[in-house]
């Protein structure tokens, strides 16, 4: 488009800078759980947890098992053989997080605890 | 200002009723405001994630207005969004800028190839405001049917849009290198190139609201800013105050103007039988002073407002 055409148009791109070493606690039942959806495949999966834009506070938390992206921008937590993924640049959201499973129809399933966070929705998915 | 519209299914074409403050053709003012790209594939669904309004879906050139706010519902930034190929150019207040890039590109998702980009010193932002703004574009070559509310249109490397908040006023988007061939272009079709000082005034008697307004003492429907909000779009940062407020709707305060013989004091005051004030911007102009200011919702109705240094300023709804 033309406003972006012009000769030497290259503009100064914008990075969350701050990178901090992330250390996640998970307790029995989360493990227990995690260990339920890598389904046997812990050696060449990886669980990448990690925070987006969205929701109500600020940010989301989503976590997807996923190929490992063999990427030096992730910091790799062992967790009893299972491989945990955080990128460079959602450390300082989720550095010190410990992470629950619950058990339950309503309301149940991986919970999130950060004490990064001042404040959480009520779901439970979003935080700022 | 009252409009009368025309054509409201096509292009916003209206005719002008009384707009006696403005200039009898159009001035053009550099107003200083922040100018981000943000630049990958998903462009739209990241804004989406963070802004009042549905991006999702904007066409090639599109634009719409809303607003970056924070948990508690405040505003932090004006969005003025242009979509352009693969890149959106998020006009925004100014000094605000940083904070905006940096809330952008902190809740990028890892697996998503988007960058954002500060465009402050390389995009300008020009506003032609008058009773006539669109006679100093025809020369121009771009015909008044051309513009909207809902896109932008080229000229050359720049781009075009009627602003949201004010039917008589074009916004202008242009390659800062570029900035004085277009104010030349048009001050040769009949434009007055005036000072940011007279912009503060101008843009009060138009009722186009700045920083001084959008910032994060204030909430988007205290300022009538509700076609800014979107809250059927799901959930945004601020909308579960947004929701909470448009559900019972009661507002605490409103925006007014106020003009006034005198000074008008900037700040917060507190004034006998109309409770707390909040003068936001206050300047000179050529028939007095003029302000805004938040006054109680409950006090909407009153005609004058007598300040403690005895200042007395006419309320006008905007």
């Amino acid at each position: 488009m033309g406003i972006m055409d012009g000769e030497g148009f290259s503009l100064p791109v914008v990075t969350p800078v701050e990178v901090v070493e992330v250390d996640i606690s998970f307790t029995d039942s989360a493990k227990s759980a995690m260990r339920k959806e890598f389904q046997g495949d812990e050696k060449s999966r990886v669980l990448i947890i990690s925070a987006q834009s969205g929701g109500c506070s600020g940010y989301l938390y989503d976590m997807k098992i996923v190929e490992d992206p063999e990427d030096e921008s992730f910091q790799r937590l062992d967790v009893e053989g299972m491989s945990v993924l955080v990128h460079n640049k959602d450390s300082v959201l989720l550095a010190g997080i410990t992470i629950d499973f619950k058990d339950s129809l309503m309301g149940g399933g991986f919970q999130i605890e950060n004490p990064n966070a001042d404040r959480a929705c009520g779901c439970g998915q979003s935080f700022g | 200002m009252q409009t009368e519209p025309v054509d409201a299914d096509s292009h916003l074409v209206e005719i002008m009723i009384t707009a006696n403050h403005l200039h009898p053709v159009a001035q053009v003012f550099s107003v200083p405001s922040s100018v981000s790209v943000l630049e990958g594939p998903s462009v739209l669904e990241h804004l989406n994630r963070i802004v009042t309004i549905e991006t999702l879906g904007m066409p090639i050139l599109g634009r719409k207005d809303g607003l970056i706010c924070n948990a508690n519902g405040r505003i932090l930034d004006l969005a003025t969004v242009c979509n352009l190929d693969g890149q959106a150019i998020i006009l925004g207040n100014q000094g605000t800028g940083k904070d905006t890039r940096q809330n952008l590109a902190s809740g990028i998702p890892w697996n998503e190839d988007l960058k954002v980009k500060d465009a402050d010193d390389a995009i300008s932002h020009l506003v032609l405001i008058g009773q006539d703004p669109f006679s100093c574009l025809i020369n121009l070559g771009i015909e008044p049917t051309d513009l909207s509310t809902n896109n932008w249109s080229e000229l050359g490397n720049s781009l075009l849009s009627i602003h949201s908040m004010c039917p008589n006023t074009i916004q202008i988007l242009t390659p800062s290198s570029h900035l004085n061939s277009m104010i030349d272009a048009l001050k040769s079709s009949g434009a007055q190139h005036s000072d940011i000082d007279e912009w503060r005034s101008v843009r009060m008697l138009s009722g186009i609201m700045d920083h001084h307004e959008l910032n994060p003492d204030n909430l988007p429907f205290e300022l009538g800013l509700s076609e800014l909000v979107a809250l059927d779009k799901g959930c945004y940062p601020g909308q579960e105050i947004h929701a909470r407020m448009e559900s019972r709707g009661v507002l605490a305060r409103c925006l007014v103007r106020l003009k006034s013989d005198d000074l008008i004091p900037v700040g917060k005051s507190k004034i006998e039988n109309v409770g707390r004030v909040s003068v936001t911007d206050s300047n000179q102009y050529d028939e007095g002073w003029v302000a805004l200011a938040l006054i109680p919702y409950a006090a909407e109705g009153i005609e004058v407002i007598r300040f403690e240094n005895e200042v007395v300023a006419k309320v006008e709804l905007i």
